[in-house]
């Protein structure tokens, strides 16, 4: 928290510039390092900036927020044109602004992917239902694999996992849960023993069988999602999306596109959605009402 | 060698003066306190980097410990990696990250092979989980730090840090670049400014250099002029009193070395120095110029007659008459005092008169001027001179020889003008002759001949030959006249009259006359060795001789050394030598004859011979010359003078020996008119003193066959 304070000055700074006249097109991205964000984005940006000079387009600026709600009112208002994040998280986002999903992107490789729970070896549970009394460590509320997936996952199952405060433990027929703020934390606290079960992702998983081979076991494990995807605001104009779309699509096919995509969280690809934008979305949409009625977002 | 040599001749070359050298120390100086100083910076510097190095890491890793203790309390590593990587990116920090007690890597920035949560071996995260206390460990290029981050006695984590010296060396090379391009700057600035102290310093040497090498070139006024109030100024002001200094003693050696002091005209030496330059420069062209020899005549006499100091005042006034003679021809006479560089320019006619030496003196003029002017001269100097109250009249012979006509060098030049200053004496004296070579080729032949014959009397290189003489009426060898002959090397046998004369004027008949007698003598004692009829070897004698002081000692002690009989020997000496009145001649034949020394009167009938003293004289031999006897059968007149003459001989009581008999019908008129002997081709030539001993020895035996015996000397 105290470095997001103190980035948040760079932040500010770059949010009273960035508005979205016609000829600016604004990249939007959630993240608690706004300055590591910026750096990351800084690339694609330029690239996007030079392909679509044609279309017009003099200047893409770069917004990072810390939180999907105050993406989601940045969209409405018009100040972010595109948006980048994780499914779960942007379809919280899509509900609350109306922003559209249009492309699947890929990260380190991968298209798709999941959530995991992982206890130690020498847990005696043996499904989610084994959790009563169990402290289970979240990555945080904007997390879609460390939260919102495993979270809703547990939910279906009718476990309904209670934060704990303080340093108190939860009842033998209760699960409570913790933010660990990251997905590092997560593991780390679970490897320490600190918590019980850990909501992770595999790559959370694969640093623990790394570290303490055998050690650990999956638990549970959530349906496949998309790994990330790119949204607009409504009211874009559909050819400018449309050239947006045709342009990160390509950017594979170049070594200029190939690094400004590495340099972005090492992303690999941009793609359409295989099963079409309403079949990936429907589901999410209505995990994401789940997640709020169950006060979990 | 020759690469050592090369090498050695670039060093000197490189070293060559003073102002090189000077700028070369001062070069070398500023380049070693360069270096040292940059050395000691460098030194200096890389301390203070190491020192700053070691702070920066301790310093990276303290505020590392502060920023990582809160979120290692909150167990949160993962809001660290931002913070990580951040250090991690820098240039000087190889790898940063933090272990938690159980060795799990929590975080990590830069060089990080390991993953998160793997378990991490390293020696320092050990010591200070065991000391609980910093450790660093200084290793080539890194200073690895490992650090606790411990909250009351809980140690939470291990920080470790490997910090890069890389960017030491980067300092320490931009530190070095900085130096060397002070040092640099330094070094010009020095050597600019080295260069302006070595040139400042060497100014006036180079200025004393380039004047003393003018002097030492012969340029006397060369003067220094430098205006510094230093120890050079001083120096030059030295260097110009000893130049002035030099000057007048140069000028003084010039005068001693070239001026006669008698007349006040130049002298040999300086005559040689001009005729030999003179001789080159005019090789190339097409101008010629006299060399004109004089002598004064009868100088000699002068100074005999009237002393050197007269003698003196002549060749004084000899010499200021010439430079007159000189000047009204329109000649410009070069002087002692004329720049000893400066030739005579014969062309505008400027002349040389020197002094050779004695009463010799020698003029340089144009060619087209000589012949007038020796006329002009030989008229002039036949005036006669008023010196120191006297009188004097002593003309000039003068010798001229022309350039290139004549000769072409000094030596052959002087020698040619000498030469015909001798044909001019030769031709009666006061008067002038050009070179003729001719002439000189003689005398040249003479002078050969003048050597050898010196060498001849010191190696005693003559022969004596011996004529045998015969009596008229018994036509026996009675005795023998010794000859002199001469085997001149590479010129054969040469005949007495070839080269007497000249060993006569070189007054070498002394000599060769006492080789003669003594050879003379040890012929007679050899012959009569075994005789016991003696024979009487007569030999010439010169009035020379017989005028010197212990010739008849001489003779008495040769006659003792061979053990001769003094009465085998008979000196013979001419009618003149008989005439002349000396007590010395006198008492010497006197002494000679009293111990039974013959004498003879030779060639009696050739000259003037006072009877009257002829009576007084004690000789027991008359020669009667051959041209008295050649008319013989011929001339009457002259048989008649013969047989006067026998019959004056028979009046003194002389025997008579008739010279040149080469007839039968001479040796008859001999036989009738009672001649005593006789010698001649008739009946024997001379021979060598060997032969004649042999022949004599054959003659003893073979006396009964006489005719044969003639016959055999005549072939």
């Amino acid at each position: 928290m105290r470095l997001f304070s103190f980035f948040s000055i760079a932040f500010l700074a770059m949010c009273s510039l960035s508005t979205a006249e016609a000829e600016t097109l604004v990249l939007g991205l959630i993240n608690d390092e706004p300055r590591q964000a910026i750096e990351c984005f800084t690339p694609l940006s330029a690239y996007l900036e030079d392909h679509l000079a044609q279309q017009g387009i003099d200047q893409v600026e770069i917004t990072v927020l810390p939180d999907s709600e105050a993406m989601a009112t940045a969209i409405r208002d018009g100040e972010v044109d595109f948006y980048f994040d994780s499914p779960l998280v942007a379809a919280h986002v899509a509900r609350d602004s109306g922003a559209v999903p249009f492309l699947r992107r890929w990260k380190d490789g991968v298209g798709t992917y999941f959530s995991l729970i992982i206890v130690p070896s020498d847990s005696l549970a043996s499904g989610l239902a084994d959790l009563g009394g169990a402290t289970i460590g979240f990555e945080g509320p904007d997390s879609t694999s460390g939260y919102m997936l495993p979270a809703a996952m547990m939910h279906r199952s009718g476990l309904h996992p209670r934060p704990l405060l303080d340093d108190h433990q939860p009842q033998t027929d209760e699960i409570g849960y913790v933010f660990t703020h990251s997905d590092r934390n997560t593991v780390y606290w679970l490897a320490r023993g600190m918590i019980d079960a850990a909501a992770t992702d595999p790559r959370g998983w694969a640093w623990l069988e790394a570290a303490q081979p055998g050690a650990f076991r999956v638990l549970a494990r959530s349906v496949h999602l998309p790994r990330n995807v790119v949204l607009h605001r409504p009211g874009m104009d559909s050819a400018l999306v449309d050239e947006v779309a045709t342009v990160l699509r390509h950017m594979e096919d170049t070594s200029l596109g190939v690094e400004a995509m590495e340099a972005f969280f090492h992303t690999t690809r941009f793609d359409d959605f295989p099963l079409g934008r309403e079949a990936t979305f429907d589901p999410l949409f209505q995990l994401v009402d789940e997640l709020d009625v169950m006060g979990l977002l | 060698m020759g690469g050592k040599d090369s090498i050695s001749k670039r060093f000197q070359a490189l070293t060559f003066g003073l102002a090189r050298r000077l700028m070369l120390v001062f070069s070398a100086l500023i380049i070693v306190f360069v270096a040292a100083v940059i050395t000691i910076n460098m030194q200096t510097q890389r301390g203070q980097l190491l020192e700053h190095l070691e702070h920066s890491a301790d310093h990276l890793v303290s505020l590392s410990q502060e920023v990582s203790i809160p979120y290692i309390l909150e167990n949160n590593p993962a809001d660290l990696e931002v913070f990580f990587q951040e250090v991690g990116s820098r240039s000087d920090v190889e790898r940063l990250f933090l272990v938690d007690p159980q060795r799990w890597l929590l975080v990590s920035g830069g060089d990080v092979d390991m993953q998160f949560l793997s378990l991490v071996t390293d020696p320092l995260i050990e010591q200070v989980l065991e000391t609980r206390a910093p450790q660093h460990v200084y290793a080539d290029r890194a200073v690895h730090v490992a650090a606790p981050l411990i909250v009351g006695n809980s140690v939470l984590g291990v920080l470790r840090l490997d910090y890069s010296q890389k960017d030491l060396a980067s300092k320490m090379n931009a530190v070095l670049l900085n130096n060397l391009m002070a040092g640099c700057v330094f070094l010009l600035v020095g050597l600019a400014f080295s260069r302006m102290v070595a040139g400042r310093l060497s100014r006036p040497l180079i200025e004393l250099t380039q004047t003393v090498r003018c002097a030492a070139d012969g340029d006397l006024d060369a003067e220094i002029s430098l205006k510094s109030n230093d120890e050079f100024a001083q120096l030059g002001t030295t260097f110009n009193t000893m130049m002035h200094n030099l000057k007048n003693s140069m000028y003084e050696i010039h005068r001693v070395a070239y001026e006669d002091k008698v007349t006040g005209v130049p002298n040999r030496s300086w005559l040689n120095n001009q005729l030999e330059h003179l001789a080159l420069h005019y090789t190339q062209s097409d101008t010629g110029f006299a060399v004109m020899f004089l002598d004064l005549d009868k100088f000699k006499a002068v100074n005999d007659t009237h002393g050197h100091h007269v003698g003196d005042l002549l060749l004084r006034g000899f010499s200021r008459r010439l430079a007159r003679c000189m000047r009204e021809q329109g000649l410009t006479l070069l002087s002692v005092d004329s720049d000893e560089r400066h030739l005579a320019d014969v062309e505008n006619n400027e002349a040389v008169l020197a002094r050779l030496g004695g009463d010799e003196f020698t003029l340089i003029v144009p060619s087209d001027k000589a012949d007038a002017l020796a006329t002009h001269i030989v008229a002039e100097m036949a005036r006669p001179f008023k010196v120191d109250g006297c009188q004097l009249s002593n003309t000039t012979s003068i010798g001229i020889a022309l350039f290139p006509t004549h000769a072409t060098s000094r030596e052959h030049l002087l020698k040619c003008a000498d030469v015909a200053m001798y044909q001019a004496k030769r031709s009666g004296r006061n008067t002038h002759r050009y070179y003729d070579h001719s002439t000189h080729t003689r005398l040249i032949e003479r002078s050969a001949l003048e050597r050898d014959l010196e060498l001849a009397v010191e190696q005693d290189s003559f022969e004596m030959f011996l004529q045998p003489q015969f009596g008229v009426q018994s036509d026996e060898v009675v005795g023998a006249e010794a000859l002199i002959r001469w085997e001149r090397p590479s010129k054969g046998r040469l005949a007495p009259d070839t080269f007497l004369p000249v060993a006569a004027s070189m007054g070498l008949l002394p000599k060769i006359g006492q080789l003669m007698v003594r050879k003379a003598i040890e012929a007679a004692a050899r012959i009569n060795r075994t005789r016991t009829e003696t024979l009487a070897i007569a030999v010439n004698v010169t009035i020379e001789e017989l005028n010197e002081e212990g010739f008849a000692d001489m003779v008495k002690h040769w006659l003792d050394l061979y053990e001769a009989n003094p009465r085998t020997l008979e000196i013979e000496i001419t009618e003149h030598t008989a005439m002349e009145e000396s007590v010395l001649v006198e008492r010497q034949v006197a002494e000679l004859r009293e111990i039974g020394v013959r004498f003879a009167i030779d060639d009696f009938g050739m000259g003037y011979s006072n009877l009257g003293r002829l009576k007084t004289l004690a000789f027991e031999t008359l020669k009667i010359d051959r041209s008295l006897v050649t008319g013989v059968g011929e001339d009457p007149a002259s048989e008649s003078l013969l047989l006067t003459i026998l019959d004056m001989a028979k009046a003194i009581e002389a025997d008579v020996v008739a010279e040149g008999i080469e007839t039968a019908e001479q040796l008859a008129f001999l036989r009738a008119t009672g001649c005593d002997y006789y010698q001649g081709y008739y009946s024997g030539k001379p021979m060598p003193a060997a032969m004649f001993t042999r022949w004599v020895a054959s003659q003893s035996k073979d006396s009964t066959q006489p005719d044969n015996t003639r016959q055999q000397l005549a072939s």
